[in-house]
């Protein structure tokens, strides 16, 4: 075996980790100082609507002054190419309001009668409409935290199997690392927060495990070859060895998902950009937090593990 | 497994998922758009079509039968043949030597009969067009454009109005009945093809209605319980009051509305309704105009129909509608139908006369038998009965409408997303692994033929955020190409003859990609057990993604490779841009 001269990522381990602090503690700062996070209809109940002023130059500010007054409360926001007048409006309904039937109705209906009262008859052209009402919100606020709970510990539970436990419980520390870091990111820049955030929170998660896991089987094949390696080497090793294809793989996904990021708009683009930090953050977190904190948790010492599954040389010759 | 074995295998696959997407392709490629259009169409536009063109082929028929005696009939009408020749059976006459356009018109009685048989196929050949496309991959509404409606039915309200806890049976009759109402509401507005389906198990229905919709129309059927209700018509008022209308044709609008009768034509406590019939092509036709009395007296709310059924009758043999009052409802029936012996009563759903019924005697226990109906009627009018009413309220929960240009400028994005993603990666992967990047992208494509396939068998949707999983599906699926290939280049740039480099490669990979995979995999099948369908579109491409990339990347690739070195005899293995 071609023995590849190990790049000393371990020893700015203690850099790495205190960086990764700091940034997490700078973005939920952030997300504090910005009032918290932007949350969508899936997860704060009410309306959301695209619509086209088709009459006219108005401005955000025209609109938000039409829309004030209204029972509900709508924040306007410009959507698109400013030339075509497009804004989104946002509602939130209230608790209270759970029993209304036609719920939708009655606030677009407000809102398109505020606006044409303004702007005139005829002059509001409705997009896209969503509405999320106040009971379902309560039950995917619900059904998310305990989906995102069972998934975590599902994984934890087959990387127990397949490994150590001193890999899996590093393995989720280095999992909740990229999560963490990217809410914070999308509190501090306000992205909005939906059920697609879960998705890509979980994806993260996944892509990250994946670098993880990439590593630490080899690092696990490692023990095996060169037993009397000092363990900060040994891990440097495996990660100099995983490295290129740890950044070929991120670089495809980066691609694709940079293609996803271009070509789309709304929520899909939000979720392409938070994708892409994502697994540019769980790229740094399996090479610089997963591998040392894997070994400072078993004591200095990268468990050893059973042979049973692995292949030695003699395994691979057969056809 | 031999190779060829593996090989038979990849190139069943791959036959069987062309087999399964061949209706997708020919559809979305090969179909005209106009073909399309139709079969989208609403029931009007179904109903014009199958008229305007029986009329035109009509036509077009009697200029060449009149320019020419001995023309034959064309052979794109050749569908009208085995009805054409049944009827000379019937009438004993002689088939002619030659079917010219003369003697096709023989075989019918009337020009109407024969518009009719016309009429008949092009309405046929767009419910075969509905059918082709219900079968190829759908389009999610964020792409076609359209409306989702996710409606919660009230139970506990129902629970606090009965005063007692509900069985599962009494929460799937109330479910099942909330349904039937909106189905039928939804049928009266003429919308194509919508998807009304409940919540396994739960109290959600799920209402999606593709197209441009307006909202104002379909926030109509959302609102209200409905109403239904058996009324007395006045004949004496329905006879003046049609008068006045024949003597005042002005007072009827575009819409069939009337305005403006005089108080002493109408009389009080009286409306005018109208009667509607379903054609066959499901739209409401005009009957008649009614005028029946909306007075307690003769009035029974339709909430007091319990249940309702269609029997035969034993002696005669004809459909009879029963419907069962709950007792309040029987007491008050009894006095209606006493009091009014001889006179029709009226079924009125949502401000139309649905069906009329001579009362022949004062009917009590609050059993009642209707009769007069031909099959068809009795059955529309029982669900009417059992539906006519809500059994309880209904809270729209959540609300998408998507305009159809916005779904347009969507395809547009996904189609890009998809097509550069795949062009960023099939560039980066031959730049970057030469030779063996080939192998790599063949992988891929496979892999996103497999993906499209899986998703056109099990007829499901592919939204925006479905391409958004497809794109990641890329992202894996090189991946998984790219720990084997690594741990090839290592063991060929140890020494490794390329034959045993590749075997070991794909050996040590093995479970790296497995274990991968898994985890990857469980993410996204917790992920598509959220009901919210833009996540679980996301999820559920990921999951067959994951799955399919495991087949392509350690059975495709690895015989991509062994053919390379076993028939080509490779004395190298090309895989990296730069020597070791």
């Amino acid at each position: 075996m071609l023995v590849k001269k190990a790049i000393p990522f371990s020893k700015l381990r203690f850099f790495m980790y205190g960086l990764s602090i700091v940034m997490i503690v700078v973005v939920w700062a952030g997300t504090v100082v910005r009032g918290g996070f932007n949350l969508g209809i899936d997860f704060k109940p009410g309306l959301s609507e695209t619509v086209q002023l088709t009459v006219g130059n108005p401005e955000v500010s025209d609109v938000r002054a039409a829309l004030k007054g209204s029972d509900h409360d709508f924040t306007v926001q410009p959507v698109g190419d400013p030339s075509l007048h497009q804004f989104q409006l946002r509602a939130v309904a209230a608790a209270d309001e759970a029993k209304v039937a036609n719920l939708q109705a009655v606030i677009s209906g407000k809102a398109k009668a505020a606006l044409e009262a303004k702007f005139g008859v005829d002059s509001v052209k409705v997009l896209q409409t969503e509405f999320i009402g106040p009971s379902l919100s309560n039950e995917l606020v619900i059904q998310t935290t305990w989906i995102a709970l069972a998934a975590i510990i599902a994984i934890l539970l087959y990387i127990w199997l397949r490994f150590k436990f001193a890999y899996a419980l590093a393995a989720i520390i280095s999992l909740i690392h990229d999560p963490i870091f990217v809410l914070g990111l999308i509190g501090t820049v306000q992205m909005e927060v939906s059920t697609a955030t879960i998705a890509v929170i979980l994806t993260i998660i996944g892509y990250s495990l994946n670098d993880t896991i990439v590593v630490f089987d080899r690092i696990r094949e490692n023990l095996r070859l060169h037993q009397s390696m000092n363990p900060y080497e040994l891990i440097d090793l495996a990660i100099t060895q995983t490295l290129s294809r740890t950044i070929v793989s991120s670089l495809t996904v980066l691609l694709s998902m940079v293609a996803v990021y271009v070509f789309t708009t709304g929520s899909i683009h939000d979720f392409a950009l938070a994708l892409i930090i994502g697994v540019v953050v769980g790229t740094y977190s399996s090479i610089f937090i997963a591998a040392p904190l894997m070994v400072a948790i078993s004591g200095g010492k990268p468990p050893e593990e059973k042979a049973k599954k692995e292949l030695t040389e003699k395994d691979a010759t057969e056809a | 497994m031999t190779k060829r074995f593996r090989l038979f295998t990849i190139v069943l696959l791959l036959a069987v998922g062309g087999w399964f997407l061949y209706p997708t392709f020919s559809w979305y490629l090969l179909t005209p758009e106009s073909q399309k259009v139709l079969a989208a169409g609403s029931l009007e536009q179904i109903r014009d079509y199958a008229q305007t063109e029986a009329r035109t082929k009509l036509n077009e028929l009697k200029d060449l039968g009149a320019k020419d005696q001995n023309a034959l009939l064309p052979e794109d009408l050749n569908f009208l043949m085995p009805l054409v020749k049944h009827n000379y059976d019937v009438a004993k006459m002689p088939y002619p030597a030659k079917w010219t356009i003369p003697a096709v018109f023989k075989a019918y009685t009337t020009e109407a009969d024969f518009l009719y048989g016309l009429e008949e196929h092009y309405r046929k050949s767009v419910s075969d067009l509905k059918t082709r496309k219900g079968k190829i991959l759908q389009l999610g509404l964020d792409l076609s454009g359209g409306m989702s409606v996710v409606i919660k039915a009230d139970l506990d309200a129902l629970a606090a109005k009965k005063g007692k806890a509900l069985t599962q049976a009494d929460r799937d009759d109330a479910v099942a009945r909330a349904i039937e109402v909106l189905k039928t509401r939804i049928d009266t507005f003429g919308v194509s093809e919508p998807v009304i389906k409940r919540e396994a198990g739960g109290d959600r229905i799920f209402v999606e209605l593709p197209g441009d919709v307006d909202p104002e129309r379909v926030n109509a059927f959302l609102r209200g319980k409905g109403s239904l209700s058996l009324n007395i018509v006045d004949d004496d008022a329905t006879k003046r009051v049609n008068d006045w209308i024949a003597a005042n044709p002005t007072a009827v609008d575009a819409k069939g509305d009337v305005t403006g009768i005089p108080a002493d034509v109408m009389g009080a406590g009286l409306q005018l309704l109208t009667y509607y019939k379903k054609d066959r092509f499901g739209i409401d036709q005009f009957v008649n105009r009614q005028v029946v009395k909306v007075d307690d007296k003769f009035f029974l709310d339709g909430t007091h129909i319990t249940t309702a059924s269609v029997e035969r009758d034993q002696i005669s043999n004809q459909p009879t509608v029963n419907f069962i009052l709950d007792s309040a409802g029987a007491d008050h029936f009894y006095k209606m139908t006493q009091a009014n012996v001889g006179k029709t009563m009226a079924v009125v759903l949502d401000g139309r006369i649905r069906a009329g019924a001579r009362i022949s005697e004062a009917i009590a226990g609050g059993s009642v038998r209707v009769t007069g109906f031909d099959a068809k009627d009795a059955n529309e009018l029982k669900t009417t009965l059992k539906t006519g009413a809500l059994p309880v309220n209904l809270i729209v929960q959540s609300y998408t409408n998507i305009g159809a240009i916005l779904g347009k400028d969507a395809i547009s994005a996904g189609v890009n997303s998809i097509l550069w993603g795949l062009i960023f990666v099939v560039v980066f992967m031959l730049v970057y692994y030469k030779g063996a990047g080939i192998n790599a992208n063949l992988a891929l494509l496979i892999n996103m033929f497999l993906v499209i396939a899986v998703l056109g068998v099990f007829n499901m949707t592919l939204t925006l955020t479905g391409i958004a999983g497809l794109v990641l599906t890329v992202g894996i699926t090189v991946d998984a190409n790219v720990i084997v290939f690594e741990r090839i280049k290592e063991e060929y740039w140890a020494g490794k003859s390329p034959a045993t480099a590749i075997d070991i490669g794909f050996k040590r990979a093995f479970w790296t990609i497995m274990d991968s995979h898994v985890t990857a995999l469980i993410a996204s099948l917790f992920l598509s057990m959220l009901s919210k369908g833009a996540v679980q579109g996301f999820a559920i491409t990921m999951a067959i993604g994951l799955v399919s990339s495991l087949f392509t990347s350690l059975f495709v690739s690895r015989l991509i490779f062994d053919f390379e070195v076993d028939v080509l005899k490779a004395k190298k293995v090309s895989i990296a841009w730069r020597k070791a």
